[in-house]
């Protein structure tokens, strides 16, 4: 028995096939994966599901092996991402990190991180103000257009593995149809420090964004490609203490400020 | 011995204001406007390569507000070290 639904990864449409004891796990799945979900045909090869207890974990773009449902769920995530940014390898320029759209506009700020520094976070505490764009993942066409990547957020809670939450569960609001770039930034925490706006030099600031990047030497002329983000006055920096203080500085970044 | 590009640049985004992000093998180095200016020279001598000690002199007179403490030889000596041990360049035998 196998049971299945298809969803959309960046430019990939990828359908996930749960097998075995797997298929329990369907409709919580599914609902994780409420706001990627798709009519489209698959345009690659599946995933397929295991929940296989007493074996180790494992994942590729094709296949999950989780010994527990959190296993399958958190590693079924990093599957379908893994396929997106493969797929979108050598054409989109794929950050780690947080989106966040106006609803109204479409103009999206992108907060890139490294994992552990904040960006689902961000998106559970901000994505009830912006529309949601994506927690971990956000790719950018030659274009210019800002791919919505609105995944289950991950989530750190008491067991080894992530929550994968839906967005829907969380009330954040839907990114638009069309989101293209604002701007991009790169968050720094420090619960001790100030809550500020910095500018960077730009080719600083693209060699310190550089390594939040998926397949960035797959691109023609990366650098090139990551300096025309960013503004010739500088990139952004956003220090921070607390989800308020990110909120303010993001609200500005909306506003055009500084 | 001259100084060549290193194979592994990849990439170099020289700014408005002379300073340069250049992609080495998978990192991504941010140079100052000197750095920039000797880097790009030696660019582009190409598989001819560049001696070390014409390049101050190529290079200074494009620069605004040169450095005093590159303005020897020494002062290239060093910064082709630092590029050399970066893996931007190599050295190459000459006859």
């Amino acid at each position: 028995m196998t049971e299945s639904f298809v969803v959309r990864s960046l430019e990939r449409v990828v359908e996930i096939r749960l097998r075995g004891r797997a298929e329990e796990l369907v409709d919580v799945a599914r609902h994780a994966w409420s706001r990627c979900l798709t009519d489209e045909a698959p345009d690659g090869p599946p995933i397929d599901v295991r929940l296989r207890p007493r074996r180790p974990s494992s994942r590729s773009s094709t296949h999950v092996d989780g010994a527990s449902a959190a296993a399958v769920l958190e590693l079924l995530s990093q599957a379908v991402t893994l396929a997106g940014i493969e797929h979108g390898a050598g054409r989109l320029l794929m950050l780690h990190a947080c989106g966040l759209a106006d609803s109204t506009t479409g103009r999206t700020i992108v907060l890139a991180a490294p994992s552990g520094m904040g960006k689902s976070t961000a998106a559970v505490n901000l994505g009830r103000r912006w529309g949601y764009v994506s927690d971990e993942t956000v790719a950018l066409t030659p274009h210019g257009t800002v791919l919505s990547y609105p995944k289950p957020l991950s989530l750190i809670r008491d067991s080894r593995w992530k929550d994968q939450v839906s967005p829907d569960d969380l009330a954040l609001v839907p990114s638009p149809a069309e989101t293209r770039l604002a701007a991009v930034a790169i968050l720094q925490r420090d619960p001790d420090g100030p809550t500020v706006i910095e500018r960077v030099r730009r080719t600083e600031f693209v060699a310190h964004l550089a390594p939040h990047t998926s397949y960035f030497g797959r691109l023609a002329e990366p650098v090139h490609r990551l300096a025309e983000l960013v503004d010739v006055d500088g990139g952004v920096v956003l220090r921070y203490a607390d989800s308020e203080g990110l909120e303010h500085l993001v609200g500005a970044l909306f506003e055009g400020q500084p | 011995m001259r100084v060549v590009l290193s194979a592994d640049v990849r990439d170099m985004f020289v700014d408005a204001d002379g300073t340069a992000a250049v992609l080495v093998g998978s990192r991504v180095l941010a140079l100052p406007a000197v750095s920039a200016a000797v880097l790009a020279a030696v660019a582009d001598r190409g598989t001819e390569g560049a001696d070390p000690v014409q390049l101050w002199a190529e290079v200074r007179p494009a620069l605004v507000d040169p450095p005093d403490e590159v303005t020897g030889q020494g002062g290239i000596a060093d910064l082709i070290d630092r590029f050399v041990a970066e893996g931007l360049v190599s050295w190459m035998a000459t006859e």
